[in-house]
């Protein structure tokens, strides 16, 4: 009964989803061919062959030349193959391209998740524990106070303390861990902190509210009441309640970081996903727009699906739908 | 019932706010030097009796660059959370007493435009049109309205099936009255908070767009872009790039402070 239910709730979600990704591909087609700025003329450069004949046959070998509603449909013919186009820019193949990029954004994006997690669980705790202490406020003040500054100041801040001053740490910069794993975690250390630390501010705010409400709960008082020491309630069972809904939070704030990381990679260099789309849409390199954005919604759809799904199958409590 | 004692935090929020409005308004009375005067002798400076804040790489006074700047971030500010306000509330008042076929599509379609990142929606809106106050206006509002739309269409779906909106459809009042004069004066407490949030997520956001160059141009004065110029001279001068730090956070802050203020106000139920 339930396992049908959930395979039930799964493909519902699923049309969904195809409906939702299908509109983002609709949008971004047509948004980034709005945008002024003609790829044809810039790839053919300010001291290229300037005649019609040109650019009537570079449009053609780029496939502009065609009604923009014939172009969307042969491109997600294609997409639909596996075959996401050439860069403009350097005929490179983008889904290779974007799977480059995506690898330098997540070992950004995990590291800074992991920081932020492991000091907001303990962090929210203790401020959910000794509610309306001195500790409790200063964690509210910290976290209300990094939530109202832009990202990029915190990274700035980082930059004028540890390179300008302290001159310790390389101000901006990629390079790969295989090439140089040392030189890859001393560029690391900053953008991981500037993200890391603002999704502190969100998951510490939420572990601390989220064990407030359990361990005003019921179950809680009846472990209370039969005497259970207070280490055991608060890490076994009010943290275990906590960690199921967690979880989600996590999960959605992966997906809104998947190519939302784009100011972080800018002010630090790290040449990851986002940095990768917003650079190829100051270029109108339409092929890599598209497909980063769709591989961004993608996987922003995916991970909220399997959040919701993991979800409902650890809470059996909670109701599809 | 005991009137609440207000915050002493709140106060000081009410504060930060009211002066950046009075900045924005009166730009003239609370400067002390023309935000465009350049004076190349005295640049990247720190804070002195001529020039309070320091002055910028042109020599630029920061404290009259910052009260000129609040017309623009307050403008941005407000006029995104209102423009979002008129396109999200009766979305989302569609959306939650038509229900059925017309909501999913609608629903659709805001999940289309919460897929992806909201700074990747606004760089594709932006680079259609020129950047601008009013563009960074149109673009913040189309990134943030579905979530108003969100909010607005939560709270009409429970409060449809209470029973004065029941009774207002047994005298025969028609949909649209229903909707406007029956269900929205009821949203207005969750309308208001989720305004003064997205106020304060639009400066923010114009302060990334501007670091990426896709804000205010030059040389009118806005936070944001002050900031985005000042990371260019960090190994000369800290203090340039602290002043539109701290401004930024202290009116964000105050913003979402007073937010959080109205939320209890509205809902005291909810007091922890």
């Amino acid at each position: 009964m339930r396992i049908s239910s959930i395979v039930k709730y799964c493909i519902k979600r699923l049309a969904m989803a195809v409906i939702v990704l299908f509109l983002v591909t609709v949008v971004v087609f047509t948004a980034i061919r709005l945008a002024p700025g003609d790829p044809v003329i810039a790839k053919i450069g300010p001291y290229g062959d300037q005649s019609q004949e040109n650019y009537d046959r570079i449009a053609a070998s780029l496939g502009l030349d065609k009604p923009i509603p014939t172009q969307y449909f042969i491109w997600i013919g294609d997409c639909l193959q596996g075959d996401f186009g050439v860069s403009l820019r350097n005929n490179a193949d983008v889904g290779e391209l974007i799977g480059q990029k995506i690898w330098v954004s997540l070992e950004l994006i995990i590291v800074a998740l992991l920081l932020a997690v492991c000091m907001a669980i303990p962090l929210g705790i203790l401020s959910a524990i000794k509610k309306g202490s001195v500790i409790d406020q200063i964690l509210t003040v910290f976290s209300s106070s990094a939530l109202a500054m832009p990202g990029f100041c915190v990274g700035l801040l980082l930059i004028v303390i540890f390179s300008v001053r302290l001159g310790v740490l390389p101000p901006n910069g990629y390079i790969s861990f295989a090439e140089n794993p040392k030189q890859n975690i001393r560029l690391l250390v900053m953008p991981a902190i500037t993200l890391g630390l603002f999704e502190m501010a969100v998951f510490t705010r939420f572990v601390r509210a989220e064990t407030i409400g359990i361990l005003n709960s019921n179950f809680i008082r009846t472990v209370k009441a039969k005497g259970l020491s207070k280490t055991k309630i608060y890490f076994k069972h009010a943290l275990k309640n906590t960690l199921v809904t967690f979880i989600t939070v996590i999960g959605s704030e992966f997906g809104t970081l998947l190519g939302g990381t784009i100011i972080t990679e800018q002010l630090f260099g790290w040449s990851g996903l986002g940095w990768f789309i917003y650079q190829s849409v100051m270029n109108r390199d339409y092929p890599v727009v598209q497909a980063g954005v769709l591989f961004v919604a993608v996987s922003f759809v995916i991970i909220n699906m399997v959040v919701d799904i993991i979800y409902t199958m650890i809470d059996p409590r909670i109701e599809l739908n | 019932m005991k009137i609440k004692r207000v915050k002493a935090t709140t106060i000081g929020a009410l504060v930060v706010v009211f002066a950046a409005i009075l900045m924005a308004v009166v730009p003239s009375l609370l400067a002390t030097h023309d935000p465009l005067e350049m004076d190349m002798v005295h640049k990247l400076q720190g804070p002195s009796a001529a020039h309070w804040l320091g002055t910028d790489e042109y020599g630029r006074d920061l404290w009259s660059r910052i009260v000129y700047g609040a017309r623009t971030t307050v403008a941005v500010g407000f006029g995104s959370a209102a423009l979002s306000a008129l396109l999200g509330i009766p979305v989302g008042l569609i959306a939650g007493y038509a229900g059925g076929i017309t909501d999913n599509i609608i629903m659709r379609f805001m999940d289309a435009c919460q897929a992806f990142p909201s700074i990747l929606l606004a760089i594709l809106v932006i680079t259609i049109l020129e950047p601008s106050a009013v563009s960074l206006i149109i673009t913040i509002s189309i990134v943030s309205f579905p979530a108003f739309a969100r909010i607005v269409r939560s709270n009409v779906l429970s409060l449809k099936k209470r029973e004065f909106v029941e009774a207002a459809r047994a005298f025969g009042a028609n949909r649209l009255y229903i909707m406007f004069r029956t269900i929205l004066p009821n949203c207005i407490s969750a309308i208001t908070v989720e305004f003064s949030l997205l106020a304060a997520t639009a400066i923010l956001l114009e302060a990334g767009m501007s670091f990426l160059g896709l804000g205010i141009q030059p040389p009118k004065p806005a936070w944001g872009s002050m900031l985005s110029y000042a990371n260019q001279y960090l190994n000369q001068s800290v203090n340039y790039m602290l002043v539109p730090t701290i401004t930024i956070f202290l009116v964000v802050l105050s913003v979402n402070l007073v937010g959080d203020a109205l939320r209890d106000w509205f809902d005291p139920m909810k007091l922890k």
